[in-house]
């Protein structure tokens, strides 16, 4: 028994330290496959309550061993978060160390932090990864685009430091540090490792912003040396976005600071159909995983059942393969890609008449 | 028997359209007296494809008899700045046609672009975007011109080491180049009968900076009342361009995002190789190509001398207008316009394998 127990510290201790520093199961020295994941929900306003539960329903079908604790934003300011998410829902977030989040409206008003600034500065949300993919039987103009967008979410354009300087004259700071740029960096070469991606760019503007794109391609090059099997390239951001919309098929994995980041992946996502259908996942520091429905609550079909919940189910598929539970994960993305594919049962918005709860069970019908 | 000969006549107008007038009556202009005298125009070849390209332009302007005289000027990426002659003579002929100056990446030279732009104050880019009759897109209807502020803004050139390790870099927008862009986006579309001019923005973040800029486009707008104006942010637009382009018409942008815009709505277009462009200040404009994504440089293109010279030319025709010359413009115009139709003469990222020499054969051959 204290042999087996020595095995299992050895084997934990044998990882790499970038493995152990992303991954999230290596929590416990029980055996996997018994013991059920927990992960926090935050369904959401307007929709997301629909679209929560058809996530839990495909779950349960593909048995998927997650066990969700769901939190829902509160209806007053908690004053130890400044916001009207609870101290509570991210402590569990920060105990599960994964989560699924729905489409959340930040109420009108002062005194309080935007919910998705308070859960990006609270949990060290430092990387946001799209993985941007053409979903066969969805005709867009572009079919035939699979790139993984990685983009810096905590520095850059966003810091928010404006100043008036006299009437009239505004600066904003645009900050990059070696620490984020490292970090953002080794996310994502650790992701191409882990995905099986081949290719690797680093979008910037460093031709005229020498010093500040210059350091943060300075870092990505120093991580590109401990990744020699994953090629790497620069990629000036008015060509990158040329090319995107010229041919999407010649990029693979971009990794970008903030605000290029912001521009391009919302781009992505325009080119395979919209934010209803473009999965998300934020990377936080101590390996936590939050993946979320990029969309809005869109309040005017809430309730109605006529969500689609495809950005979301697609997001928990993310979250899956973050969890290393990739068999489970490939046969719900397959569910999900071959229902609308088939094109029988599809919500309003792409085109069809289908409600949530049929669209739902379609893809249950074809895990 | 009328229900289906509608469907039919309509079939085949809609198969051949009408092809470009050649033989109808065109537009009389009536000139000053002396107005033919040849104007001086600063001609930078620069860099990599660039002297090809500008090449191809004073073929075509000598074809045609243009009343342009060129001054060449040998300008490249890795000088330190451009020489004064350069600036004086442009300064002295007010219109200049560059090609491109390769900016080297990462290293202590400012680019030249930005450079000629700040001593001569050209505070305005202008790069049109729109499909060319016969070359096939995956986006029609696009007719775009994107204006965007070009002293500015996040390309200030103010960056800084704060401690080792991190890097600060200042965007500066100033109430005064906001509002100038804004009366020349306005103005723009005032004189050449645009319905539409939207301001391109993230105010939602930086709510100062680019809230200044907002303000200053709100409050021309209130000065014309026949144009409609709206705003939107900077990554909503990215994903509306390539989904629904033909919703917009006139952009006003700041600097960074007129970049980002710009090269965006190019690629849907047509690529970088057909969209003309130009920058424009108060007193001197400098013709370029639109929208250049770095293409600059590329070394394959000028070994195998298979760069795209119809931007330029587009561009020129532009000049051409500029310097009160709409009769030449035309000409050019229709003639490029008509080679990319007929689809013979291509290079490689229009989907064929012409050479650029061969695409100026065919834009001579097919002057009126």
């Amino acid at each position: 028994m204290a042999l087996h127990i020595a095995k299992r510290l050895l084997r934990t201790r044998a990882t790499t330290p970038t493995v152990a520093l992303f991954s999230a199961v290596d929590r416990s020295f029980s055996s996997t496959s018994s013991d059920l994941i927990r992960a926090t929900l935050f369904p959401g306003d307007g929709i997301g309550p629909e679209i929560a539960e058809s996530v839990k329903q495909v779950f349960n079908a593909a048995e998927v061993p997650i066990e969700w604790e769901e939190h829902f934003v509160g209806t007053e300011v908690d004053p130890r978060t400044q916001s009207y998410l609870t101290w509570e829902s991210l402590e569990s977030v920060r105990r599960n160390k994964v989560g699924l989040k729905g489409p959340m409206a930040t109420p009108i008003g002062k005194g309080h932090r935007s919910l998705n600034l308070t859960l990006r500065k609270e949990l060290n949300l430092y990387a946001n990864v799209r993985p941007c993919y053409s979903l066969p039987g969805y005709k867009t103009r572009y079919d035939d685009v699979n790139l993984v967008t990685i983009r810096e979410n905590t520095e850059g354009e966003y810091s928010g430091l404006e100043h008036q300087v006299v009437r009239g004259v505004v600066e904003s700071l645009k900050i990059i540090t070696r620490q984020a740029s490292l970090r953002v960096a080794e996310y994502a070469f650790y992701y191409a490792k882990t995905h099986g991606r081949e290719r690797v760019s680093a979008v910037h503007k460093a031709n005229i912003m020498q010093k500040t794109d210059g350091l943060f391609l300075k870092c990505c090059r120093e991580v590109a040396e401990k990744y020699p099997e994953i090629k790497y390239e620069e990629v000036v951001i008015d060509n990158c976005c040329m090319m995107l919309v010229k041919n999407p098929t010649l990029f693979d994995v971009l990794v970008m600071p903030n605000l290029y980041g912001d521009i391009i992946s919302d781009l992505c996502a325009g080119l395979i159909g919209g934010l209803g259908l473009t999965p998300s996942l934020n990377i936080g520091e101590g390996g936590i995983a939050l993946a979320e429905a990029v969309h809005g609550s869109a309040p005017d079909i809430a309730g109605k059942n006529l969500a689609n919940p495809t950005a979301l189910l697609l997001s928990a598929v993310s979250m899956l393969h973050h969890l290393d539970l990739n068999e489970k994960a490939d046969k719900i993305q397959d569910a999900v890609l071959k229902t609308i594919a088939e094109g029988k049962y599809r919500t309003g918005d792409l085109g069809g008449k289908s409600t949530t709860s049929e669209f739902t069970k379609a893809i249950i019908d074809h895990l | 028997m009328a229900r289906r000969t509608q469907s039919i006549l309509k079939q085949l107008l809609n198969r051949h359209p009408p092809p470009l007038s050649t033989t109808s009556r065109s537009v009389t202009y009536m000139p000053r007296p002396g107005d033919g005298a040849p104007r001086t125009v600063t001609l930078i070849p620069g860099d990599g494809i660039g002297p090809l390209v500008t090449g191809a332009v004073e073929q075509v302007m000598e074809a045609m008899h243009a009343p342009i005289y060129f001054e060449k000027f040998d300008v490249h990426g890795d000088m330190k700045t451009i020489p004064t002659e350069v600036l004086d003579s442009i300064r002295r002929n007010k219109v200049c046609l560059k090609g491109g100056l390769n900016t080297p990446m990462g290293g202590g030279v400012s680019s030249l672009n930005v450079q000629l732009r700040k001593e001569l104050d050209l505070y305005a880019s202008l790069v049109n975007c729109f499909n060319l009759p016969g070359l096939v897109t995956r986006h029609e209807n696009v007719d775009i011109v994107v204006i965007r502020e070009n002293t500015e803004g996040e390309y200030a050139g103010l960056e800084h080491e704060v401690v080792p390790g991190v890097v600060e870099s200042l965007k500066v927008i100033t109430k005064f180049c906001s509002e100038r862009i804004a009366k020349y986006a306005f103005e723009y579309a005032y004189l050449n009968n645009r319905k539409t001019v939207t301001a391109v923005h993230k105010a939602n973040i930086m709510k100062l900076a680019d809230g200044l800029f907002l303000e200053s486009c709100r409050e021309i707008a209130s000065k014309y009342p026949s144009i409609k104006y709206n705003e939107i942010i900077v990554d909503n637009c990215c994903m509306q361009l390539v989904s629904k382009p033909e919703q917009f018409d006139v952009m006003v942008t700041p600097n960074l995002y007129g970049n980002l815009v710009a090269n965006t709505a190019a690629g849907i277009a047509g690529g970088t190789g057909v969209m003309p462009g130009g920058n424009v200040g108060a007193d001197h404009a400098v013709f370029e190509q639109g929208a250049s994504a770095g293409n600059v440089g590329k070394q394959k293109f000028v070994e195998r001398k298979t760069a795209n010279p119809v931007a330029l030319l587009m561009s020129s025709a532009m000049m051409l207008r500029h310097l009160q010359f709409p009769s030449f413009a035309d000409r050019l115009e229709n003639s490029v316009k008509r080679v990319i139709l007929e689809g013979k003469y291509r290079t490689k990222d229009l989907g064929g394998n012409s050479t650029t020499q061969e695409v100026v054969d065919a834009v001579i051959g097919k002057l009126g």
